[in-house]
């Protein structure tokens, strides 16, 4: 039986945990403060090496442009994952891993149960991981900032005690990088006019445009989780990749990590759309100046395709109010905070109506003062 | 039978009595109200032989009578001291002239002495000669009371009295008028008005308030991966060429350019309503307690 790997402190025997603040494994009881690397060496814990099914080169076909994409992800092995496991949401089939020792949990996305269903060993393991750099005490702060700065906001987004509820996920992520090679042929034509004495001239200048040349994307994201709102997942964008580290389990002790369960294939397109229209913009913003633009050939096809499989870091928090979810999402790296919020409408009218009346009053005594003159 | 002759007689007596009381009483308004027996015209210097006297006394009753204005000229040698517009003043109030309650009634004086003249206006003379009145007739009487044409001067004077009297009942005194300015009325901001402004108010109030709401709405779709390219490793501006084919011109004549000409917009701002004012006649109290207008100078 595989050895519960357990993230324990070498000086006090306390639970190791990932700390943003210090960018280091922390332990909550005597502050002792080491990196990853460090703590592997002291656990003994093998890191890499120990892992299993070290594939090789996944090749995952796509049916786009015969785009194959190249893959490097492993699997996680039993040792790896021994002590962790699956937990499912009861209401929303969220599905996550978190220690065996947790006691019940509420899901993030919905507040409902979760249960243990299972063990995640043979799971695809990320390649890398951007590791929290935001705490708790940053996405309250940036949770609060966000309610109190619009307005019409419903009072029970505000209340402390909810806000305390919010919960740090690693989200799965596959990222593409992809070239797209773009080949374009136009027609525009430029007008000029001019006059000499009672004539006028009409100049058209009929122009051939040609243009063509490669655009590279790194690291475009699309997460892999079904029960994530993509739309959320891409307004917390963008992640620097250039923080990424190799993943290790240390980075996971603590905190909440969402299982993959979408495809590279599945999620190719998302990317594929998004650097399609790139490279159209771009092209197109290199047609100022003309009028008249006609396309008469226009090619693009991507290639160098490759995806990486990792966990970014996420802040979650969701409310219900008059029967509706609200969820809420900062990015772990950067802060960026989003989330819609409800309108409060009686809040919303009332003021207005007290807006429209102040306005009507005083157009209608600027009127009364204008009789006076 | 004798019963009823009887009665007959004496409902005629009755009858003929009635008549003749009732034409007594019916009298008094067809004499002459000037003032009891006063002639109208009072030919101190003796300028006028008697049968010019006579002849304008019976056309200045004609007139007065028809203009129920009491016409009065008097000529006099020395004015004993008074200036001509008292001395005129005074002696239509002494002598009684003047119709109705109000006086009406003009007097011309002509004193000899000094060669002065004046005209006094009571009532509804005042009204009906008002000092451009005056002015307009002295232009033309003047010129024959230079020439001596005292008889001319005084009919003529006598004539333009009577004329003025009846312009002033058709129309309007003869004066010289000027439009009163248009007062405006005093603008009001009706209160239908105070709804319509809620409404514009409501509707700029959308601007901030739309604002407001939108920005509630945070999580969208990204479009592009325009934040993960790189843009120093790409070359998509780079096989860019841009080749000039031909050139097609066409040219058109413009028209010779027709100067619209300037609409001479001449406003004639007639304000409507508000009627007008004429001058009237400069009004001063008498000795005698009543306000008369006139005029005077030397001829």
């Amino acid at each position: 039986m595989a050895k519960l790997r357990e993230y324990k402190c070498p000086d006090c025997g306390g639970p190791m945990e990932w700390n943003a603040a210090v960018r280091k494994m922390k332990c909550p009881y005597c502050d002792s403060e080491y990196t990853v690397q460090e703590l592997n060496e002291k656990l003994n814990f093998g890191g890499e090496a120990e892992t299993s099914g070290q594939a090789s080169p996944e090749e995952i076909s796509s049916d786009f442009d015969e785009l194959t994409w190249e893959n490097n992800s492993g699997y996680f092995s039993d040792e790896e994952t021994a002590g962790m496991r699956v937990y499912s949401c009861v209401s929303c089939g969220a599905q996550l891993l978190a220690p065996e020792t947790s006691g019940s949990m509420t899901c993030p996305y919905c507040s409902n149960n979760v249960v243990m269903t299972g063990q995640f060993t043979g799971d695809l393991k990320p390649e890398r991981i951007i590791p929290f750099l935001k705490d708790k005490k940053a996405a309250k702060e940036a949770l609060k900032k966000h309610v109190n700065s619009r307005r019409f906001v419903p009072r029970v987004f505000k209340e402390e005690n909810h806000i305390d509820e919010i919960k740090a996920i690693y989200v799965p992520y596959w990222l593409f990088d992809a070239k797209a090679e773009v080949t374009a042929l136009f027609e525009a034509s430029k007008v000029s006019t001019r006059r000499r004495g009672n004539v006028e001239y009409t100049d058209t200048a009929h122009y051939r445009l040609q243009r063509g040349g490669g655009m590279n994307f790194d690291k475009v994201p699309v997460d892999a989780s079904r029960n994530i709102a993509d739309d959320l997942m891409e307004s917390i964008e963008p992640f620097d990749f250039n923080e990424a580290v190799p993943f290790d389990m240390a980075y996971l002790a603590g905190f909440l990590a969402d299982r993959y369960d979408v495809s590279a294939q599945e999620c190719e397109d998302k990317a594929y759309r998004r650097m399609e229209n790139s490279a159209n913009q771009t092209v197109q913003s290199s047609l100022g100046g003309y009028t008249n633009v006609r396309t008469l050939q226009y090619d693009i096809h991507f290639t160098e395709g490759r995806t990486t499989y990792a966990l970014y870091p996420v802040w979650i928090l969701n409310t219900t109010w008059q029967d509706k979810k609200y969820i809420f999402a900062m990015n772990g790296q950067t802060g960026k905070f989003v989330g819609d919020l409800p309108l409060d409408k009686k809040d919303y009218y009332k003021s207005w109506a007290v807006l429209a009346a102040v306005l009507g009053l005083m157009i209608y005594g600027i009127m009364w003062l204008m009789t006076f003159l | 039978m004798r019963d009823l002759r009887k009665t007959v007689q004496r409902i005629q007596a009755l009858l003929t009595a009635g008549l003749l009381t009732l034409l007594c009483t019916m009298l008094p308004c067809f004499t002459v109200s000037a003032g009891a027996g006063e002639l109208r015209f009072v030919d101190r210097a003796g300028l006028l032989s008697g049968q010019e006297a006579d002849s304008l006394e019976q056309y200045m009753a004609e007139v007065s009578q028809a203009q129920q204005l009491d016409v009065v000229i008097l000529t006099v040698d020395s004015l004993e001291g008074k200036d001509p517009q008292t001395f005129a003043d005074d002696y239509y109030d002494e002598h009684g002239y003047g119709f109705n309650s109000t006086k009406d009634g003009v007097l011309f004086l002509l004193n000899m002495g000094e060669r002065d003249w004046a005209v006094s206006t009571t009532g509804r003379g005042a009204t009906v000669l008002t000092d451009h009145g005056i002015e307009q007739i002295m232009d033309e009487v003047l010129p024959r009371l230079g020439n001596g044409d005292y008889n001319g001067a005084f009919r003529l004077f006598v004539q333009k009295v009577g004329e003025y009297s009846r312009i002033a009942a058709e129309d309007r005194p003869v004066d010289i008028y000027e439009e009163i300015p248009q007062e405006e009325p005093r603008r009001t901001v009706p209160l239908r008005w105070l709804f319509s402004d809620l409404g514009i108010g409501a509707a700029l109030a959308s601007i901030p308030m739309r604002s407001a709401k939108n920005q509630l709405r945070t999580v969208r779709n990204k479009y592009n991966a325009n934040v993960y390219a790189d843009w120093q490793g790409s070359d998509i501006g780079g096989r860019s060429m841009d080749q000039l084919v031909n050139t097609t011109t066409t040219s058109r004549i413009i028209a010779a350019a027709t100067v619209p000409m300037s609409q001479h917009n001449n406003h004639h701002n007639r304000p409507t309503g508000g009627g007008s004012v004429g001058h009237g006649s400069t009004m001063h109290m008498g000795s005698h307690g009543t306000m008369h207008g006139g005029s005077h100078g030397k001829f």
